[in-house]
C-alpha cells in the first residue's frame, strides 16, 4: 500500500511543483531580430513635448543571456532623416522677456524688407548658415533652412517653438524578459507585457491588460488566429496560422493610437506590427514610437506587412510547411505499440501485487 | 450764505456724477469697439485646409487638417483642427495630434488599416 501511495505522491509533486517557464525553442544567446519601416512619414516618435518625424526606422534586438527564466535583451532603436518640432507654453512675462531679447538684437538696424507689421533682417549663423529674422508686434522668429526658433506673446500667456533637422537618433537599452509571465522588466521594474514574442501557453486573450500609459490601461480588444493570411516580409514569407492582436486606443501628449500586431504561431515571434504604445519604447525613454512601413496595409489573404516588418534574424525557425515523402516505418510503429502495451500490462501486474 | 454753499456742493455732486457716467460710457464703447475690431480681424483671417485619403479595397481612410492663418500675428496658424474618419473595414490606428497654434506650417500623420495619411497646411496659403 505504501509504494502506490508514494508513487501517487511522487506524480502529484511533479504536477504541482512550480512550473518552469516555457522557453521558445529558438530563444538562445546571440539570437537577433531586425525590424524596419521605410518611406516618407514612416516614423513618428514622441518624447515629452517633442515630436520627431522621419523616413527610416529600425528596431534591432539581441538575446544577451538566458538564465533562470530571465532573458537579458539588448535593443537598439535607430531613426533617420528626422525633423523635431517642439511647442512649449510659457508664462506671459517669460514670453515677453524672450520676445524683447530677440527684438533688441535688431533695434536700430535697417530691415531688408517689411511685410505688413513685420520687419525682416538677414542673419547668418556658424551652425545654421544664412537665414532671416522676422520681427513683428507680438511675435519674433529666426528662420534657417534646418532650424527655426519662434516666440509668440498673447494676452495671458506665450508660446515658444523650435523646429530643427535631426539627421539621426540612435538609442540603446538593455532590459529583461521574465519568461514566467512574459513581462518586460527594465531596471528591476516590470513595465508590462513583452510584445516582441509570445509564449505558446500564454497567448494574449481579449480583455487582458498589457500595460498602462498615463493611467490608461492598454488592453487586448481582439485576439484571433488567422488561417487564411500569408505575410510577406523581406526575411521570409510567413504562412498561417498567424495570430493577430489589437489593443484599445489610448492618448498621449501629441498623439493617440492603438496597436495591431501579427505573430507567427509556430514560433511565437513578431512578424510585423504597428505598436505605438509598448513597454519597449518606455525602456528607450520614448512615450510613443510609430514605425509604419511604406507598403503597410492590413488585409486578409496576402499582405506585405503592417507597421514595422521583420527584415532579418538569425533565429533557427522551424518551417511550418508540411513534410512530404516522409513516413514512419510500419515495423517501428508496431514495435512502439507493443512496447506501450507491455509497459501497461507490467504496470498493472505490479500494482496488483502491491495491493495484495 | 449757507444756502449758496449747499447749492454749490449739490451742483458739484451732480456734475461729478454726470462726468463719471459719461467717462464710463465712453470707456465701455471703446472696449466694445476694440473687441469688435479683434473679432472682425479673427473673422477676416483666412481658413486653410488640406485633405488626404487612402483606399485598399476593404474601405477608405480620410484625414482633414484645417487652421486659420493669422494676419495680425504672421506667420502663425491658429484654431487648428484635425478630423480623421474611415469607411468600410478600414480603422484608424494612430493620429499625431497638432498644437492649437503652429508656426508657419503644421502637418498631421495618421496610420490606418488601408495605409498612411498625411496632411499639411502652410500659413503662406492663407496670405
Amino acid at each position: 500500500m505504501r509504494r502506490p501511495t508514494s508513487l501517487f505522491l511522487f506524480f502529484l509533486l511533479i504536477l504541482l511543483s512550480p512550473l518552469t517557464s516555457a522557453q521558445p525553442y529558438w530563444l538562445k544567446e546571440g539570437v537577433y531580430f531586425k525590424y524596419v519601416a521605410e518611406g516618407e512619414h514612416s516614423v513618428a516618435i514622441t518624447q515629452d513635448s517633442s515630436t520627431y518625424r522621419g523616413s527610416y526606422g529600425e528596431l534591432f534586438w539581441r538575446v544577451v543571456k538566458v538564465e533562470n527564466g530571465l532573458v537579458t535583451v539588448e535593443a537598439v532603436l535607430k531613426a533617420e532623416n528626422l525633423t523635431e518640432e517642439r511647442y512649449t507654453e510659457l508664462p506671459h512675462e517669460e514670453a515677453l522677456k524672450r520676445l524683447n531679447e530677440l527684438i533688441s538684437l535688431y533695434e536700430g538696424k535697417e530691415p531688408s524688407t517689411t511685410m505688413g507689421s513685420c520687419r525682416l533682417y538677414p542673419v547668418e549663423n556658424e551652425t545654421w548658415g544664412k537665414g532671416i529674422a522676422r520681427i513683428c508686434n507680438e511675435t519674433a522668429s529666426i528662420e534657417f533652412s534646418n532650424y527655426t526658433y519662434a516666440v509668440l506673446v498673447e494676452r495671458d500667456k506665450g508660446l515658444e517653438f523650435i523646429r530643427r533637422a535631426v539627421p539621426k537618433i540612435v538609442r540603446r537599452t538593455v532590459f529583461e524578459i521574465d519568461l514566467r509571465d512574459n513581462v518586460l522588466v527594465y531596471n528591476g521594474t516590470p513595465l508590462g507585457k513583452n510584445l516582441l514574442f509570445i509564449l505558446p501557453d500564454k497567448i494574449p486573450r481579449e480583455g487582458e491588460v498589457l500595460s498602462s500609459v498615463l493611467g490608461q490601461e492598454v488592453k487586448v480588444t481582439k485576439s484571433i488566429i488567422l488561417n487564411d493570411t500569408v505575410i510577406h516580409t523581406p526575411f521570409r514569407t510567413f504562412k498561417p496560422p498567424i495570430l493577430f492582436i489589437r489593443t484599445n486606443m489610448v492618448a498621449g501628449n501629441g498623439w493617440q493610437g492603438m496597436s495591431g500586431i501579427y505573430y507567427d504561431m509556430s514560433s511565437g515571434i513578431l512578424v510585423t506590427g504597428f505598436m505605438p504604445v509598448s513597454p519597449l519604447w518606455e525602456a528607450f525613454g520614448f512615450s510613443s514610437v510609430a514605425l509604419f512601413d511604406e507598403d503597410s496595409k492590413r488585409s486578409r489573404g496576402e499582405m506585405g506587412g503592417f507597421g514595422m516588418v521583420l527584415a532579418d534574424t538569425n533565429a533557427e525557425l522551424v518551417l511550418t510547411k508540411r513534410l512530404t515523402g516522409v513516413e514512419i516505418p510500419k515495423l517501428s510503429f508496431i514495435v512502439f505499440i507493443l512496447s506501450v502495451f507491455l509497459l501497461a500490462v507490467c504496470g498493472a501486474v505490479k500494482i496488483r501485487r502491491w495491493d495484495a | 450764505m449757507r444756502r449758496v454753499v449747499v447749492l454749490l456742493v449739490s451742483l458739484w455732486v451732480v456734475l461729478s456724477t454726470a462726468a463719471m457716467g459719461m467717462a464710463w460710457g465712453a470707456g465701455r464703447s471703446m472696449e466694445e469697439e476694440s473687441s469688435a475690431e479683434i473679432e472682425e480681424t479673427l473673422i477676416r483671417d483666412p481658413v486653410v485646409c488640406d485633405h488626404d485619403y487612402v483606399s485598399n479595397g476593404i474601405g477608405t481612410a480620410h484625414l482633414t487638417l484645417c487652421g486659420k492663418a493669422s494676419q495680425s500675428n504672421p506667420p502663425w496658424l491658429y484654431a487648428i483642427n484635425v478630423d480623421a474618419w474611415t469607411t468600410g473595414s478600414c480603422g484608424i490606428y494612430y493620429v499625431s495630434l497638432v498644437p492649437s497654434k503652429a508656426y508657419l506650417y503644421v502637418e498631421v500623420t495618421a496610420y490606418s488599416d488601408c495605409g498612411k495619411l498625411n496632411a499639411m497646411i502652410n500659413w503662406v496659403e492663407g496670405h
